[in-house]
């Protein structure tokens, strides 16, 4: 076997493949907007507010809450009436 | 028509439109999130909402004003998440805690945590209300 054919088989043909592969996965990876949300990365979208019938919520049901706007119902002169006891609310927090 | 068609059609909108979207869910998601809403609440008589943004500091004291918004907040259950922060909260109304004690809130917020964790944020929040649901058992 020449040194040309030696260079062909070992260096070329597995250069062309890697670059022919890299090159579909490059492609791949751009194709569309990935709406997925993934672990550390930003997290840009409007808030989200879902209820399942839309008389529950006293707002506007689908604008959900702009981000940074304040509650009304956070004022302690609200708390009285209908409005739950503090600390009569139950659940749970976590992180990931 | 439920907030969920509403926001579904709005996304599915967008979706043929522009690239900003007012959610971070595709249209299947969506479905599967409506349904699983629809269906805990007409099982258990209890209100779910999921809050998906970014929740002020302290957290947890923003996810119960958000709570209390909600036209019964004694019966509501809100899922507040924030993907930013990575911080999920619980809040569960007067009434809904007797029937969904904080242990088993907490039991639901490790499994959807664990979902979102790998980047499934409707995959956990459907497993997390169905979890809350089976617990809260039948109205």
């Amino acid at each position: 076997m020449s040194v040309t054919n030696t260079v062909l088989f070992f260096v070329v043909i597995p250069a062309v493949i890697v670059l022919v592969v890299a090159g579909l996965a490059m492609i791949g990876g751009r194709g569309g907007a990935d709406r997925r949300y993934r672990p550390g990365r930003q997290f840009d979208f409007s808030p989200v507010w879902y209820v399942s019938s839309g008389d529950r919520s006293t707002g506007t049901p689908a604008a959900a809450l702009p981000a940074g706007t304040e509650p009304t119902a956070i004022e302690s002169t609200n708390l009285g009436g209908g409005q739950p006891r503090p600390g009569a609310t139950g659940g749970a927090s976590d992180r990931w | 028509m439920t907030v969920g068609e509403q926001a579904h059609e709005q996304s599915s909108e967008s979706t043929r439109t522009s690239a900003t979207l007012p959610g971070p869910f595709g249209t299947r998601q969506l479905l599967r999130l409506d349904e699983a809403l629809r269906l805990a609440d007409s099982a258990t008589g209890l209100a779910f909402s999921i809050y998906v943004g970014e929740l002020e500091e302290p957290t947890r004291e923003y996810a119960v004003t958000l709570h209390r918004q909600l036209t019964d907040p004694d019966d509501a259950v809100l899922i507040a998440v924030s993907p930013n922060q990575r911080v999920l909260e619980v809040v569960t109304g007067a009434e809904a805690r007797k029937r969904i004690p904080d242990r088993d809130a907490k039991l639901a917020a490790l499994s959807m945590v664990a979902s979102f964790g790998g980047g499934d944020l409707a995959g956990g929040l459907v497993s997390g209300i169905d979890q809350l649901a089976s617990r809260a058992g039948r109205a």
